[in-house]
């Protein structure tokens, strides 16, 4: 006999599951915060490390040819301690945003789950009520 | 007009009934239209500007998320480019990488808007893009806009200028030459500032509280394109032909007026000013109703008339509802 609530209960956590979300949140919380937000901070370093180079390199080719022709030492010295600064300074930024993105990311997705947890409890009893009638 | 709404209610109905086919449809088309377009401009390796190339490409990012796509016209955008010069791929693979690194990482959905840019361009429509962005987004699309307007400038500078490129000294040489004539384009950067005002204008005035701030926001919009782009030319000495900007201005403004349509269509004239407080705020809200159309439903009843020779009773026959 299908009992109608319990298959709206089962329909909600299925969708939650089946989605992208579900999938996401129940992959987050399997982590602790910190070594979640570890992770993400080991990544964004290397990402942005990456990034940075990359874009030091394409300023220093567009501007190559005006250095070679016209720049002394003290303008490249004076540049490359600007570089460093603003890689640090950047550097900084996108950790702390990446530590606060992951810190609300992982809070979420642990309360969705004890939702979720807390419909798969409800699903057992109803299961029970139904053998034990 | 209510026939419009009329046929809103009836697009709606049916997506909601179709939308997984209606949104693979939809992917498909686009990647097929992101493909053909790169093939179609920069298509310098002959190999992978085949059409079935890009009806492949199309057919696999379909069942991939939508991010694919872009994932896909990057590297395809690098292929293409390395049939121009090795150096020129690889600054291009930095720019990606660059723009991966600093933004796509952390709204890798944005990558749409990304894509959206250069087509808006090549089909001569790319100020609908701020507009529309500004109508249903946030000036946090400002980034992947300029990104897109980047990517176009650099797959037009290489269709037009190849031979300039390829005439230039040596790898570096070119790569010197293309970064030059890309980063230096003043058209480019106006353009960017034209947009990027563009989009916090239209943001600003739709999240005001006066009556058709929306369809406000949209005008004022296409007008701040047209007034930057056109001192920018002057104040930079840069040739912009007017008749296709100012066309295209008109189509985006429509085009954004049929976005409105279907995201927010209200009816001002059943505004309700409501005041009331708590223990904490004193709340003045202006309620303005959506305009909501009841579609109705055809149904189509068949009468047949039998004749009974002996009782001369009449049968109706049910229509398709099964109603009488």
């Amino acid at each position: 006999m299908l009992d109608e609530k319990r298959v709206v209960l089962m329909t909600k956590m299925a969708m939650y599951e089946e989605n992208n979300k579900g999938k996401e949140d129940i992959r987050v919380s399997t982590y602790f915060r910190k070594d979640y937000s570890s992770k993400n901070l080991l990544w964004s370093f290397i990402w942005f490390t990456v990034g940075y180079i990359l874009l030091g390199l394409l300023v220093g080719i567009s501007f190559s040819e005006a250095l070679m022709n016209g720049g002394n030492i003290m303008v490249l010295i004076l540049s490359g301690i600007i570089a460093i600064f603003v890689y640090i300074a950047g550097l900084i930024g996108t950790l702390v945003y990446t530590y606060r993105r992951c810190k609300k990311r992982h809070s979420d997705a642990r309360q969705r789950v004890k939702i979720y947890n807390r419909d798969l409890v409800t699903l057992l009893k109803m299961y029970e009520k139904e053998s034990k009638s | 007009m209510s026939k419009v709404f009329e046929f809103r209610e009836y697009l709606k109905r049916v997506y909601g009934l179709y939308s997984k086919y209606i949104d693979k449809g939809f992917q498909f088309v686009f990647g097929l239209a992101v493909f053909m377009i790169l093939n179609n401009e920069i298509g310098f390796v002959e190999l992978a500007a085949r059409p079935l190339v890009a009806l492949v490409l199309a057919v696999v990012c379909t069942f991939l998320p939508m991010s694919a796509i872009a994932v896909a016209a990057g590297l395809m955008m690098v292929v293409q480019m390395m049939g121009v010069s090795i150096g020129i791929a690889m600054v291009v693979a930095a720019i990606l990488v660059v723009m991966t690194a600093f933004y796509l990482r952390f709204s890798p959905k944005t990558s749409l808007v990304i894509l959206l840019v250069p087509i808006a361009f090549i089909l001569k429509i790319p100020y609908a893009v701020p507009i529309i962005c500004g109508l249903v987004g946030s000036p946090a699309y400002i980034v992947p806009i300029l990104c897109g307007t980047l990517i176009y400038y650099m797959m037009n500078y290489i269709a037009a200028g190849i031979t300039v490129v390829k005439g230039a000294d040596g790898m570096l040489g070119q790569v010197t030459v293309f970064m030059e004539k890309v980063f230096q384009d003043r058209g480019m950067w106006i353009v960017a500032a034209a947009f990027t005002l563009c989009i916090l204008l239209v943001y600003t005035v739709r999240k005001q509280a006066f009556d058709h701030a929306w369809e406000t926001a949209i005008v004022s919009g296409a007008i701040i394109n047209i007034i930057v782009i056109v001192v920018g030319d002057i104040a930079f000495d840069v040739t912009t032909s007017y008749f296709p900007m100012v066309a295209g201005s008109i189509v985006s403004v429509l085009l954004a007026l049929i976005i409105q349509l279907f995201v927010f269509s209200v009816d001002y004239s059943r505004s309700e000013y409501l005041q009331f407080e708590d223990d904490e705020y004193c709340y003045y809200v202006k309620a303005v109703p959506k305009i909501s159309v009841p579609v109705s439903r055809k149904t189509v009843k068949k009468i047949n008339v039998r004749q009974d020779d002996e009782t001369g009773e009449v049968e109706i026959v049910r229509d398709e509802t099964g109603e009488k």
